[in-house]
C-alpha cells in the first residue's frame, strides 16, 4: 500500500521537527546558562537531518526504485554550535573569570525563532501531507458503497 | 463480448489513475518530509503518457484466437501510461543544496489529492449506475 508508506515518511518528517522543536526550545530555556554538567556554558544544539530510505529489505528497495521512491527524514546528529561562548562583563557574578567576564550561551533568540518557525511550518506541512493521505485512502474505501 | 460492455474500459483507467496518483502522493511526501535536510534533491514525478493510437491494442505481439469462442484480449490505454522521474531543477534556493520547493510542493499535493478524489468519486459513481441498472431503478 502506497500510502501507509507515504503517512510513515510524512511521520519521520514529524517526529524530526518535533526533534528539532525539542531542541529549540532546549536553547531558548538555556540563553543564561553559564555552567552545565560538563563544565562551561550551555551550548547550543541544533539537529542535522538526513534522508533515510524507510524500507530496508532488498526487495522493497528495488520496487522503491521502480515505482518511485519514498525517502524519509531521520535526526543523523545533534550537533553542538562551536562557536565561542560570549563574553559578557558582569564582576559580580560568581561565574565571572580573573577579569570579571562571564562566559554566557552563544545562543541568539532571534535566529532561535526564526528556526521554531521554520520547524512549527515544517512540522505543519507533514501533518497536511497525512491528512492528505487519509482522506485519499478514505475515498479510495467509499468506492462501490 | 458481456462483461467488457458492464465493465467498460473507463473504470480500468481510472483505477491506473488512482494508483500513478498514490505513487506521486509518496514522492511528494517524501519532499516535504526533507524539506530541511540538507543535500536532499527534490524527487519529481511526471506522467509521461505514450498513449497508443491504434484503438488500445498492444504494439508487439498480439493474441492470436484459433477459436471463436475464445475470449478476445485486449489491454488497456492506461497500462502504458507510466510515471517517469524527471530531473529535479539543479539550481537551490537556500544555501544548504536543498532543492525542496515547499510553496510548489504542497501546490501540487493539494492538487494531487483533488484529482485522487475525483477519480475515485467516477468509479464509485459507475458502479453506483451499475447497480442501479441491475436494481432495475429502484
Amino acid at each position: 500500500m502506497d500510502f501507509f508508506n507515504s503517512i510513515q515518511t510524512s511521520s519521520s518528517g514529524l517526529s524530526a521537527q518535533r526533534l528539532r522543536m525539542n531542541l529549540i526550545s532546549g536553547n531558548l530555556a538555556n540563553v543564561n546558562t553559564t555552567r552545565t554538567l560538563q563544565g562551561g556554558p550551555y551550548r547550543r544544539k541544533e539537529a542535522i537531518f538526513s534522508a533515510q530510505s524507510i524500507n530496508s529489505t532488498f526487495n522493497k528497495i528495488l520496487t522503491d526504485r521502480q515505482k518511485g521512491q519514498s525517502t524519509g527524514v531521520r535526526v543523523d546528529r545533534i550537533y553542538e554550535d562551536p562557536n565561542p561562548p560570549v563574553m559578557k562583563y558582569q564582576p559580580s557574578h560568581p561565574h565571572a573569570n580573573d577579569k570579571g567576564y562571564v562566559a554566557m550561551p552563544n545562543i541568539n533568540p532571534m535566529e532561535e525563532m526564526v528556526n521554531m518557525i521554520s520547524a512549527t511550518r515544517g512540522f505543519e506541512a507533514n501533518v497536511t501531507a497525512i491528512k492528505a493521505a487519509k482522506d485519499m485512502a478514505l475515498k479510495a474505501l467509499q468506492i462501490g458503497r | 463480448m458481456p462483461t467488457d460492455r458492464l465493465f467498460s474500459a473507463t473504470i480500468d483507467v481510472l483505477a491506473k489513475s488512482l494508483n500513478l496518483r498514490s505513487i506521486q502522493h509518496k514522492a511528494l511526501a517524501s519532499n516535504i518530509a526533507n524539506m530541511d535536510t540538507p543535500n536532499y534533491k527534490a524527487v519529481e514525478l511526471d506522467v509521461a503518457e505514450k498513449m497508443n493510437k491504434n484503438k488500445g491494442l498492444v504494439p508487439g505481439i498480439p493474441l492470436v484466437r484459433t477459436h471463436a469462442d475464445h475470449i478476445q484480449f485486449r489491454r488497456n490505454r492506461a497500462d502504458q501510461v507510466k510515471l517517469t522521474a524527471v530531473a529535479a531543477p539543479a539550481y537551490s534556493l537556500r544555501g544548504d543544496g536543498n532543492t525542496v520547493d515547499i510553496d510548489r510542493t504542497m501546490g501540487k499535493l493539494a492538487e494531487n489529492t483533488l484529482l485522487y478524489d475525483a477519480a475515485a468519486q467516477l468509479i464509485s459513481k459507475k458502479f453506483k449506475g451499475l447497480k442501479n441498472v441491475i436494481k432495475g431503478g429502484n
